[in-house]
């Protein structure tokens, strides 16, 4: 049984947004698919490095070329994409509060509502960092591989995760040098394919230490970095000055929850996957039963989760809304569960596993 | 289970929990202040930031205001922390005759209260406020409105209370309320137990929660003000903004009640979202541009039409505002009275139990004098106002323990 003709509203336009839509769509279901950007792709389209996983994880496939398939797929259904749209309030009952190219603004009844929101880079505040050269590693990919700038000469990466490897590499590509990698852990933190291709151009690694402060007169000119002991205690006497233009900082991501908060999604804390983040169950469902929450608004993993997830909600809203039997949504819901499953196999996904399945298990409990 | 002992409980960490905290404080008393949530979680901490004088009606409110501008002038340098107090001066935007006409007998009788405000013309308003709408007559202006942060302003009287001894205790409400031979002992959600000689309940919007417990209705409730927040822009003018229509609307208690007497779908939305407007700049840039006065009950959702409506009453006196990016909006919910009064006092049939709530918008305006009042009353000395307009028993009634 359809209940009404109320559009599942899709709120980010990124990997998880788009393969959530592509699903409904394909279902027969109707979609809005809403985002803030000029572009749809979310971070996809900056991620020139290939992925990981098996064949049906677009295994070596460049980030850049999955967005171009899901954009092709979203036009070839005709899905209703709405860009520099907004969504800046959400009613209970359900309804979404959207502001059009920053002018227009409109209220839309929705069937479900999926939250693909992402995710936002973390700062870290010392002395200097508001002089210009000081940037979110982010925001130094997007500078590179989106709008082909260079943000700086030579560069200094804050935090040595994936994020802070691959765009140090990235910027390495583009021209750049880079003047070291800093970690405060005493390990670092990103896969071993990536680290290594850094490391063996030359750039130095050093692990427990941490930046002090930047330096200069206009913008960045220096950066001194220290060693730190096991309380994260800058050890007097290890000062090292590096002479940079740029300071990339990669130290995490924390989930964008802000209108699953609207929503009044139960949030749990879970540190390893971001920080604050709406519960969700084995369908992607928040504790609010018309509100789903997919890719890293639900945890931060990889653009490959994002996809499943996203996927896994579209087929499950589908269902809610009546327009998929019964069997079709076990088998579909169980063969995207088993490639999440998949990705996150192995040691580099273990914890991130162990994480999900205690969000499950929370859920279960409530 | 912890048992606490003080001599005065407040119930309620906004400005005039604060604000009496740190008064008593001063005064020796030992002071536990508890609160629900946290300190300004209700409207104290979504709410302006503006200290006004033009807007009271001429009498009692009016006198307190001008005593509790003093005060703010002193604890600016009393307190332990800055609390952007400034004196930009205020105008009330004219937009008509009939609202000059209205305006000009207001002006007469507040400065028949000795209050220093006058009408100026369209030449004078634009020296003030250059990117003014072409249409706006005149306007009225005092030089001595004023604004002041109200988080800052509650921090600040917490720490100065803190480095007199009192103890805050946030996420904790008091779940029952016995009367002992001298003085009340409260019981906590937290398993606590608190005996104190005097209770004061400055709970605002949620007052009635508490004198329920000694089986006391309060007629206070709540009024949603609905508030939009602009990105940090430069300086538009030298001064706070209103409108003559906000004030018409806030001297006419009876349109209020109207709203709240049903028949709301067949008012003009204006109407029925009680639109006034109120348009401030922070110290950081971002103007606060307000406001609603409506009775929604609890509901604190800040709605498109409404948000609507502000905005478009923003870009109608200042057009240069088509241009701004709103960030964020938010609702506060003020605690209103029937008669505009707030409740001041010792409940009746509950020695040592004590209100101090219903100040609907002048909250933070008058938390110095409510802070002074309160403690002059707790302490037995007589206040150096007529107390009886702000009696908490004037709708009748008594605790019923």
């Amino acid at each position: 049984m359809r209940n009404d003709e109320k559009p599942a509203i899709v709120v980010g336009a990124g990997p998880a947004g788009l393969c959530a839509a592509i699903e409904l769509k394909k279902a027969g279901a109707p979609v809005v698919l809403m985002d803030e950007n000029a572009k749809p792709g979310g971070q996809l389209f900056k991620q020139i490095h290939k992925f990981f996983g098996s064949q049906e994880h677009k295994a070596g496939i460049r980030g850049f070329d999955i967005g171009k398939e899901l954009l092709a797929e979203s036009l070839r259904l005709g899905i209703d994409v709405r860009l520099k749209t907004e969504v800046v309030g959400i009613e209970l009952g359900l309804k979404v509060w959207a502001v059009e190219d920053r002018t227009k603004s409109y209220t839309l009844d929705a069937g479900k509502l999926i939250l693909a929101t992402g995710a936002t880079e973390n700062a870290l505040s010392f002395p200097g960092w508001t002089l210009p050269g000081v940037m979110t590693a982010g925001c130094a990919q997007t500078l590179i591989n989106v709008h082909r700038v260079l943000p700086g000469k030579r560069i200094l990466m804050v935090g040595s995760g994936n994020v802070g490897v691959i765009v140090a590499y990235q910027l390495m590509q583009a021209g750049a040098q880079v003047a070291a990698v800093i970690e405060a852990l005493p390990r670092l933190g990103g896969y071993g394919v990536h680290t290594a291709k850094v490391r063996r151009a030359g750039v130095p690694f050093y692990c427990s230490t941490t930046i002090i402060r930047a330096e200069g007169a206009e913008s960045v000119e220096r950066a001194v970095i220290a060693s730190i002991d096991a309380k994260f205690q800058p050890i007097p006497g290890t000062e090292q000055i590096l002479d940079v233009d740029t300071i990339c900082l990669a130290v995490g991501l924390t989930p964008s929850i802000e209108l699953s908060c609207l929503a009044e999604c139960k949030q749990i804390y879970i540190p390893e996957l971001g920080g604050n983040m709406p519960a969700h169950d084995e369908y992607m469902r928040s504790s609010n039963q018309s509100v789903y929450v997919v890719g890293d608004i639900a945890g931060v993993e990889e653009a490959s989760t994002a996809m499943e997830e996203g996927r896994l909600a579209g087929i499950h809203a589908a269902w809610a809304m009546g327009y998929m039997d019964d069997q079709t949504m076990k088998i579909k819901t169980d063969e995207t569960r088993g490639r999440l499953q998949a990705l996150r196999q192995g040691i580099f996904g273990q914890k991130r596993f162990a994480a999900k399945e205690r969000i499950l298990a929370m859920r279960k409990d409530a | 289970m912890a048992y606490l002992r003080c001599d005065v409980a407040i119930l309620g960490a906004g400005v005039n929990g604060t604000s009496i905290a740190y008064e008593l404080s001063k005064r020796g008393k030992k002071v536990l202040l508890i609160d629900k949530i946290v300190m300004g979680a209700g409207a104290s901490g979504s709410c302006d930031d503006m200290i006004l004088l033009q807007s009271k009606k001429p009498g009692i409110l009016l006198e307190m205001a001008f005593k509790s501008l003093e005060l703010f002038e002193s604890l600016k340098d009393e307190l332990p922390s800055d609390i952007e107090f400034e004196t930009r001066g205020g105008t009330i935007l004219i937009e008509d005759e009939e609202h000059l006409a209205i305006m000009e007998d207001f002006v007469a009788s507040q400065n028949k209260y000795g209050l220093d405000v006058e009408i100026i013309d369209r030449k004078r308003l634009l020296q003030l406020q250059p990117l003014v709408a072409e249409d706006i007559i005149a306007s009225t202006y005092s030089a001595r409105d004023s604004q002041v942060n109200p988080m800052l302003l509650m921090k600040a009287f917490l720490l100065g209370a803190r480095q007199k001894g009192m103890e805050l205790l946030s996420r904790t409400r008091a779940t029952s309320v016995e009367r002992l031979n001298s003085g009340w002992r409260l019981l906590l959600d937290s398993g606590d137990s608190v005996e104190t000689e005097v209770v004061v309940n400055a709970a605002g919007a949620w007052a009635n929660d508490i004198t329920k417990l000694i089986g006391f209705e309060v007629p206070i409730t709540p009024r949603k003000g609905q508030v939009i927040v602009t990105e940090a822009i430069p300086p538009l003018g030298a001064t706070n903004v209103w409108s003559a229509q906000y004030i018409v609307s806030k001297l006419k208690p009876q349109d209020a009640a109207k709203n709240a007497s049903g028949g709301a779908a067949a008012q003009a939305p204006a109407e029925r979202f009680g639109l006034g407007f109120a348009f401030t700049g922070t110290h950081n840039g971002n103007y606060l541009i307000g406001s609603t006065r409506e009775n929604r009950g609890f509901d604190k959702s800040t709605d498109p039409e409404a948000i609507g409506l502000l905005s478009a009453q923003v870009e109608r006196f200042f057009p240069v505002m088509s241009k701004i990016n709103f960030i964020r909006t938010f609702a506060g919910l003020r605690p209103s009275t029937p008669d505009g009064y707030p409740f001041l006092g010792e409940i009746p049939g509950a020695p040592g139990f004590f209100i101090a709530a219903g100040h609907e918008g002048d909250g933070i305006a008058l938390s110095p004098i409510t802070a002074l009042v309160m403690a002059d009353l707790i302490t037995g000395k007589k206040p150096k106002f007529p107390m009886e307009t702000f009696d908490p028993g004037r709708f009748g009634g008594k605790a019923g323990l």
